[in-house]
């Protein structure tokens, strides 16, 4: 039987779940030894004249960030807003988001893309509020800087932040990108780039251009973050 | 510069066609490439440089070039 959010049941069913995985996710959060290796400035220079960004990690990152952003970021005053697909997984993540004071936009590159990306938009410019977005989400390509991100930030003028985040040990998950849930008492390691602004006057083969640089240096930084930790990287060596 | 003249360079500029080539029938998406991030890029810089707001219902009706100059230079 599928799990329908507009039922009555779905609805108390997804209540619950939102519930035990912010649970699940704060408890193993604060088992976690997590070091911010590189770039820990960036984050301080946030808190001291908050602004918007854009954070940007990779997909199958999602369980690692969740704790490191609620502690280091919306926990110290940052306001954060998130885009959530409109499947069933977007519900939960937007439940457990909005028990954790995150603002929570619906739809995704693919299906109700442009109203999304325009109220992520307003978010940025009206209330100062910065968006997680996960650039190869929520159905990849692994490992894809899609250039939606690189429009918002462009348009926004809003800075993109992008960090590699891994874990020692921990389980994958059998999705589209195997997903890394740590395991209790690993260490965590964050890798925070230089902010990077997208020149509002780059359009067609430039602006390509941007998406690719952006692209390779979230590779880099999950690299790094990964090499801190002595971890490999489950879904590239998986990949065909 | 009036004000269909601007949003047809906006929109060339963003589709990476000639102005002049912009014809009212043309679809923003099945003839001119306009996918999501661009669309993104087209009502903002609309919004921008033409200095007004385009509400989502708006937005949603904009199929063709036709639709986008009709919606600015309203009958």
């Amino acid at each position: 039987m599928g799990l329908d959010k507009d039922s009555r049941h779905g609805s108390i069913l997804i209540s619950v779940a939102a519930r035990l995985a912010r649970w699940i996710m704060l408890a193993l959060g604060w088992t976690w030894n997590t070091r911010v290796v590189k770039g820990q400035r960036h984050i301080e220079a946030l808190l001291a004249e908050p602004r918007a960004v854009i954070l940007s990690f990779w997909h199958n990152r999602i369980f690692l960030s969740g704790p490191f952003v609620y502690k280091n970021l919306l926990g110290k005053g940052l306001a954060i807003t998130l885009l959530a697909s409109q499947s069933r997984d977007g519900e939960l993540v937007s439940r457990v988001c909005k028990r954790w004071g995150v603002n929570t936009v619906r739809g995704s590159a693919s299906r109700g893309g442009l109203q999304a990306m325009r109220a992520i938009h307003r978010a940025i410019k009206r209330q100062g509020s910065s968006p997680i977005m996960i650039p190869d989400g929520p159905r990849g390509p692994l490992y894809h800087f899609k250039p939606g991100v690189v429009v918002l930030a462009q348009m926004s003028q809003a800075p993109i932040l992008p960090y590699g985040i891994a874990a020692r040990k921990f389980w994958s998950l059998k999705s589209w990108d195997r997903i890394v849930v740590p395991r209790p008492f690993t260490d965590v390691a964050v890798v925070i780039g230089e902010p990077q602004m997208v020149p509002r006057h780059l359009a067609g083969e430039e602006l390509e251009q941007e998406r690719q640089r952006l692209e390779k240096l979230l590779i880099d930084l999950t690299q790094q973050a990964e090499a801190a930790v002595g971890a490999t990287d489950v879904a590239r060596a998986s990949a065909p | 510069m009036d004000i269909t003249q601007k949003a047809l360079s906006i929109v060339a500029k963003i589709s990476g066609k000639d102005a002049a080539a912009l014809k009212p029938e043309l679809e923003l998406v099945a003839d001119l490439g306009i996918d999501s991030p661009k669309a993104l890029q087209l009502l903002l810089d609309l919004e921008d440089e033409l200095g007004l707001e385009i509400s989502d219902e708006d937005a949603a009706k904009m199929d063709t070039v036709g639709d986008v100059l009709a919606f600015l230079t309203p009958a």
